[in-house]
């Protein structure tokens, strides 16, 4: 962005009239001094406040450097409480299958009616075997489909150029610096500071990179909630009455893991699309333009989870 | 110096004068009170005592104001000037794609980085192909049960030898349908004559319709004018960040167009191959939904200037409101052709709440009429 083209002398010249006015006006000296210096403290104030978003947002950045990590985090299902309560709900549905089975086992030894009944009988037996041993084993399978979705994950990471992170850091670095502006001008002027339009423009870098930590975390709950919930899931799944409601949370559950994947190929597109922007000669991308770049880039990758899950709802036969 | 400097030293000249001109008042009631009757006098002495011990506060603040004022609007016009300079070969987004064969750039879509995820896509897809393929054709031979599920064997068959036909000409597919697009937007952006070619320039006319207000009300109090610069910062940055979404896009779904074409192959994955594919021609075409949008707003600015004017005014705000529509449009229309904004839709809901009363109430007074008439 191009500096104040104002000239200094003319500045100078306005600030004397100004002072020399005020001087002139106020019936005493104390009159021009006291509000010069609440002037001082509430820009002392400012600085300061707009000093504290500053660091505060410089360590968001220090975070979104490792964003590899948080986009690979998923949650451990072997050493956390995820396990305690799936064994919880395991055991519980372990019960009611095995009441099930000796129930159609009495049935079919004992109560044997027709044919077709007593087929069916065997089948709902077959199913119900399956069941129980998926059930039992299903933090492992879970652990399986993890295992491949960071795999997933980390080679498309991989992929990426290594200044991936800079688009995301140029603009917030942007909006933070013209809030800064705004709020303490200024090196070259007499210009005083706006704090009622200073702080949104400070807050909101501050929250656009919360945001990607955000939407990661809930990415990260939403899947343990679900996985927690995996053994009712293939219980709802495996009946036909139930299958509607079983099929949402087996979709919700798949897509929300492999929400990563998605994550991460934006991620890498964003960098590639703003690395090329530099290799194109013909079109010369001006550094404004470059910057609503970034923050489309940006706001792609915070939808990205929701726009997944819902494009590929419904899948699942 | 050019015009922006001359307006910030008359708007600082405007200050100072108001600063001189309350003082003239200020020495006038202090010196002038003996000849003005005694209560007038005491009661101006005490407002300009009040003023004066107020002043260099206010002055502060004004300052303070106006200065923010003005660095707002050299934000506000660097914006408008990226957006003006760059709004229709941001649409075209051809150089960005195909490159520039004069300049010999290298294409984008053949660059180094894309060129080698698509590769490498395309290599772990293939063995997946000659998989499904085999086990088609084992099926067919030796497990055809139903008529159906040969027939739909049959079916899978074809589609996945054509899959492999077409994922290894991706690149050539996709730079087809963008030189298509950028075909289709030339022609329309040419439509008018050229004489007067589009003039991205008329956008302007929303920007100081609103730089109007945001200037009044800042004066007043700085946090009821956010919101004007919200919308003058949204409304032009936004159409710019649809379009690079939609870059972004090109690129991502180029680079996916195998395995959409894998799933869109399959029976059980058709549903979501049929989405990918969707999204993938919709978001390559958004430069001519573009192009008709401003087009037409180009086409309504003109002909609103057109009509003989009966108050020069009320044709300016009319087309403040054309435009403005216009970026509106520009912003929602993709999205709405992209199926994004169907909930929309659901605000028909109040419409249809208010239609009916409204309905009775026009029966009401309709019927109302027609008895006056008769008596």
């Amino acid at each position: 962005m191009k500096k104040d083209s104002i000239n200094p002398k003319i500045r100078g010249i306005s600030l004397l009239i100004v002072i020399v006015i005020l001087l002139f006006l106020s019936n005493s000296v104390s009159g021009i001094i006291y509000p010069l210096t609440e002037e001082a403290a509430e820009a002392f104030l400012r600085e300061k406040v707009s000093e504290n978003y500053e660091r505060l947002i410089m360590e968001k950045i220090e975070t979104l450097r490792n964003i590899d990590d948080l986009i690979l985090e998923n949650p451990s299902i072997l050493e956390s409480n995820t396990k305690k309560i799936m064994d919880y709900f395991i055991s519980i549905l372990q019960a009611i299958y095995v009441t099930v089975i000796i129930l159609i086992g009495i049935y079919l030894i004992f109560f044997s009616g027709s044919p077709e009944k007593r087929a069916s009988a065997k089948s709902s037996l077959l199913l119900l075997i399956i069941g129980i041993a998926i059930i039992s084993v299903s933090p492992y399978i879970l652990m399986i489909f993890f295992g491949i979705s960071e795999a997933i994950t980390l080679n498309i990471l991989s992929l990426a150029p290594v200044n991936k992170n800079d688009p995301f850091i140029h603009a917030t670095e942007y909006i933070l610096n013209m809030g800064r502006h705004i709020m303490s001008h200024s090196a070259s002027g007499w210009s005083l500071g706006v704090e009622r339009a200073g702080i949104p423009l400070l807050f909101i870098p501050y929250a656009l990179l919360e945001g990607i930590f955000l939407i990661l975390k809930l990415r990260f709950y939403m899947v343990a909630i679900l996985s927690m919930i995996l053994p009712f899931t293939i219980l709802l799944y495996s009946f036909l009455p139930s299958r509607g409601m079983g099929r949402l949370l087996l979709e919700q559950t798949l897509l929300w893991t492999l929400a990563q994947a998605a994550m991460a190929f934006v991620l890498v597109i964003i960098a590639i699309g703003m690395n090329l922007t530099d290799l194109i000669t013909s079109f010369i991308v001006p550094t404004g333009l470059k910057f609503i770049m970034e923050l489309a880039g940006l706001l792609m990758l915070m939808l990205t989870p929701f726009i997944f899950v819902r494009l590929f709802r419904g899948f699942l036969p | 110096m050019n015009g922006k400097g001359k307006e910030k030293i008359m708007g600082r000249l405007a200050i100072v004068m108001l600063l001189v001109t309350v003082s003239i008042i200020h020495v006038t009631a202090q010196h002038a009170s003996p000849a003005l009757e005694p209560s007038l006098a005491s009661k101006l002495k005490d407002l300009m005592d009040e003023v004066s011990r107020e002043y260099p506060k206010m002055g502060m603040e004004i300052t303070r104001r106006i200065d923010f004022y003005f660095y707002i609007a050299d934000r506000i016009d660097a914006l408008m000037k990226i957006y003006s300079e760059n709004l229709i070969p941001f649409i075209y987004q051809r150089d960005l794609f195909q490159g520039n064969t004069i300049k010999d750039t290298p294409a984008l879509l053949r660059a180094p980085a894309v060129l080698g995820i698509l590769n490498l896509f395309i290599s772990i897809l293939q063995p997946f192909y000659a998989l499904a393929i085999l086990i088609t054709s084992v099926y067919l031979l030796f497990v055809s049960g139903s008529p159906l599920g040969r027939a739909r064997a049959k079916s899978t068959l074809i589609k996945l030898i054509l899959g492999l036909g077409i994922i290894t000409l991706t690149l050539p597919i996709i730079e087809m349908l963008l030189e298509t697009s950028h075909y289709l937007t030339s022609v329309l952006l040419s439509i008018p004559s050229p004489e007067s070619p589009i003039n991205v320039e008329m956008f302007m006319l929303a920007k100081e319709f609103f730089i109007k207000y945001f200037l009044v009300v800042t004066f007043f109090e700085i946090f009821i004018g956010l919101p004007f610069l919200a919308l003058l910062i949204l409304l032009p940055a936004g159409v710019l960040m649809v379009l690079a979404i939609r870059y972004f896009m090109v690129i991502l779904l180029t680079i996916f167009f195998p395995f959409t074409i894998l799933l869109y192959s399959f029976f059980a994955t058709k549903r979501v191959g049929r989405i990918l594919l969707n999204q993938t021609i919709i978001w390559i075409f958004v430069p001519v939904i573009d192009a008709i949008i401003l087009l037409v707003t180009w086409i309504a600015y003109n002909s609103i200037f057109s009509i003989p004017e009966p108050a020069t005014g009320v044709l300016l705000d009319l087309n403040t409101f054309v435009v403005f529509s216009g970026f509106l449009m520009l912003i929602l229309a993709p999205l709405i052709a992209m199926g994004i904004m169907s909930w929309i839709s659901s605000l028909a809901l109040i419409s249809a709440i208010f239609l009916k009363p409204a309905a009775m109430t026009t029966a009401y007074f309709e019927s109302g009429k027609r008895i006056e008439n008769e008596m």
